[in-house]
């Protein structure tokens, strides 16, 4: 499977986007060039905030910049965002409802920076955030357009954002869509639920799945809060055997609970495997050892798919389509991690 | 126009009569800011007719998309200048200053402190007079550094004042918010710390003593005012002379909570001053002094 690389997709197209936006300021905490936004800061200076490391203050502080018209979009890695200013992100912007965009880099296994950089438990912590929503990129076509998305919201959005070589998976005409999922395949045996970089993997698995005559529903979201758009209900109700959801993000409180909640709440009653990390932290390595080590890859959606069906499918290495290898110290990822 | 000392003396005498009404309140804080307070309104601040209603509504609901909810902030007029309590505790003294300096129903103190009403006990930013919802402590001045800069950018006339509790320079987030404001240079926002030394627990000395709190302030590029929080003339100095100055200037107001009634001065020493559920000896002699204050 050869997808279109896209080198730092957010770089130019975050600039151009806000030409002819004057309300938009970046806020960065210390990791400007590491959230692709250092040419941003060139070009537009007297719209960019530096606050060094003081990611508090930054919280409250981009409150105040939006009580008074403005459009922060606070650039740093996802972690450093909603751990140590959640009472801030509470208080300052979610109670009051404020547009500020959270830009959230290196979501979960995403860094090879170690459990102190991985953000594995960010969509647990925000879906609880009353006012918040919840948006995730998975392509470079979602790292595109996910900003016109955010743009729209009346109220704070969390973004979890890829940076550096990211595929292009979806057709860079079919922009992100608030709160609908992209069908990406249709079927009836399982029914696949996949996130950001999850869905990648989803997609190295589901040609091999359908070669030995799995049917598979498979859908992608990109909007994690609010979660209720009625093809997401659908296929859950749709498949046979049951469900898998796959996600960059602990198996607690993420996509795969949502969608629990979703088939409690409308009655579905299937069985549900939640690929994703097993309520653990991870450490520091390659995405691509990450994946394999807490079984959030191709493989793992296939061994899911054969627990459903009670059926060996006797799928091999080599029938899952390649993965592509980013080298931890590639050029595209030349800044700090 | 009320007297400015007298405005101090209605801000004591509401939050009194409040703590008897509601067997309970936050009296020693307003009792120790009752005169930067009434120096603020009365001497200071450029607000604006208040644009909220004398009788506020009740409460309609937290904000959501679509619907803000009410701001408290339009109690405080349309500007040019901001005042922004910071410590939500300080809610009651705010409501008896609204009513003191005629932007709010008197009536509102006992009617709009009711279940389902806007004048809670810990003020939001929906309750009138308080600007953000800042009831954990330390958040309202990051929020005001924002704002300043924001404000500046768009080139909006006037000051954004702050207050702060000494408590919340307990809390790392005030001193990030200070870096940012100097690296600003700021020269819009106006800081006041209400110095009582005391917090929940007791007196700060003993909880966690804060040290040279002015060398603190001035090793962070403060321009400090360090004058007496009961003297009129001095606030009113301090701040006249703070509205000159280029960089970020913090008014440090020794204060003494216990100001006005007798009891309270027992209450700091037992260490039990930051919230008063009044005894029934203490009732009667809040009332008796409450009579002749």
């Amino acid at each position: 499977m050869g997808y279109e690389i896209v080198n730092r997709p957010h770089v130019e197209n975050f600039i151009n986007w806000s030409k002819d936006k004057p309300k938009v300021l970046v806020v960065t905490a210390d990791l400007t060039n590491s959230c692709e936004v250092g040419k941003w800061r060139d070009i537009y200076p007297e719209r960019y905030i530096s606050m060094g490391m003081a990611e508090q203050n930054m919280v409250s502080f981009a409150a105040g910049l939006a009580r008074e018209g403005f459009e922060p979009w606070l650039h740093t890695f996802a972690v450093f965002l909603y751990r140590r200013p959640f009472d801030q992100l509470h208080l300052s912007v979610a109670y009051p409802n404020l547009p500020v965009r959270f830009v959230g880099f290196l979501p979960g296994i995403t860094t090879p920076g170690g459990v102190t950089h991985q953000a594995i438990d960010d969509i647990n912590a925000l879906r609880g955030v009353p006012n918040m929503t919840i948006l995730e990129t998975g392509d470079a076509t979602e790292v595109e357009s996910v900003l016109d998305v955010a743009h729209k919201i009346d109220g704070p959005v969390y973004i979890r954002m890829l940076r550096g070589e990211v595929s292009r998976i979806f057709p860079k005409a079919e922009a992100m869509q608030f709160n609908q999922a992209r069908v990406l395949s249709n079927g009836f045996d399982v029914t696949v639920i996949s996130s950001g970089i999850s869905t990648e993997e989803a997609l190295r698995a589901i040609p091999a799945l359908q070669e030995h005559g799995v049917s598979v529903q498979h859908l992608h979201i990109s909007t994690l809060k609010p979660f209720d758009d009625p093809q997401v209900i659908e296929s859950l109700k749709s498949a046979k055997h049951g469900i898998i959801s796959m996600e960059n993000h602990s198996v607690i409180g993420g996509l795969g609970s949502a969608v629990a909640d979703l088939m409690a709440e409308h009655g579905i009653g299937k069985k549900l495997i939640k690929i994703g990390l097993k309520d653990t932290y991870a450490h520091g390595a390659s995405q691509k050892y990450l994946l394999q080590k807490y079984g959030l890859g191709a493989r793992s959606l296939i061994e899911a798919t054969e627990k459903l069906m009670d059926k060996d499918l006797k799928i091999s290495e080599e029938e899952l389509s390649q993965t592509r290898v980013i080298d931890v110290h590639s050029t595209a990822k030349a800044e700090a991690l | 126009m009320m007297q400015t000392k007298d405005v101090a003396n209605e801000i004591r005498k509401h939050t009194a009569r409040w703590t008897i009404r509601a067997n309970g309140g936050y009296l020693a804080q307003a009792c120790g800011s009752a005169e930067i307070l009434s120096t603020l309104f009365n001497d200071v601040l450029d607000l604006g007719k208040s644009t909220g209603p004398f009788m506020p509504s009740e409460f309609i609901g937290v904000p959501k998309p679509g619907a803000p909810g009410t701001r408290g902030e339009s109690w405080l007029g349309n500007g040019p200048d901001l005042l922004v309590i910071s410590p939500a505790h300080y809610a009651t003294a705010m409501y008896s200053a609204l009513v003191a300096t005629g932007r709010m129903d008197e009536q509102a103190l006992i009617k709009c402190s009711k279940d389902g009403q806007l004048l809670e006990m810990i003020g939001a930013e929906h309750s009138p007079g308080m600007v953000v919802s800042s009831g954990s402590l330390a958040t309202a001045l990051s929020v005001c550094v924002g704002r300043a800069i924001a404000r500046q950018k768009l080139n909006k006339p006037g000051f954004i004042w702050v207050f702060l509790s000494d408590g919340e320079l307990q809390e790392g987030a005030t001193w990030e918010a200070l870096q940012l404001a100097k690296a600003m240079k700021l020269s819009n926002l106006k800081i006041v710390i209400d110095n009582n030394g005391m917090q929940v627990d007791g007196q700060m000395n003993n909880v966690m003593p804060l040290g040279a709190i002015e060398d603190k302030l001035r090793a962070f590029g403060c321009e400090v005012y360090d004058i007496d929080g009961h003297n009129l003339e001095e606030i009113n100095l301090a701040c006249k002379s703070a509205l000159q100055d280029d960089s970020l200037s913090v008014i440090l107001a020794r204060t003494k909570p216990w100001t006005g009634f007798s009891f309270l001065l027992d209450r700091w020493e037992n260490n039990k001053l930051h919230f008063i559920r009044l005894t029934e000896i203490e009732k009667e002699i809040l009332t008796k002094e409450l009579a002749v204050l």
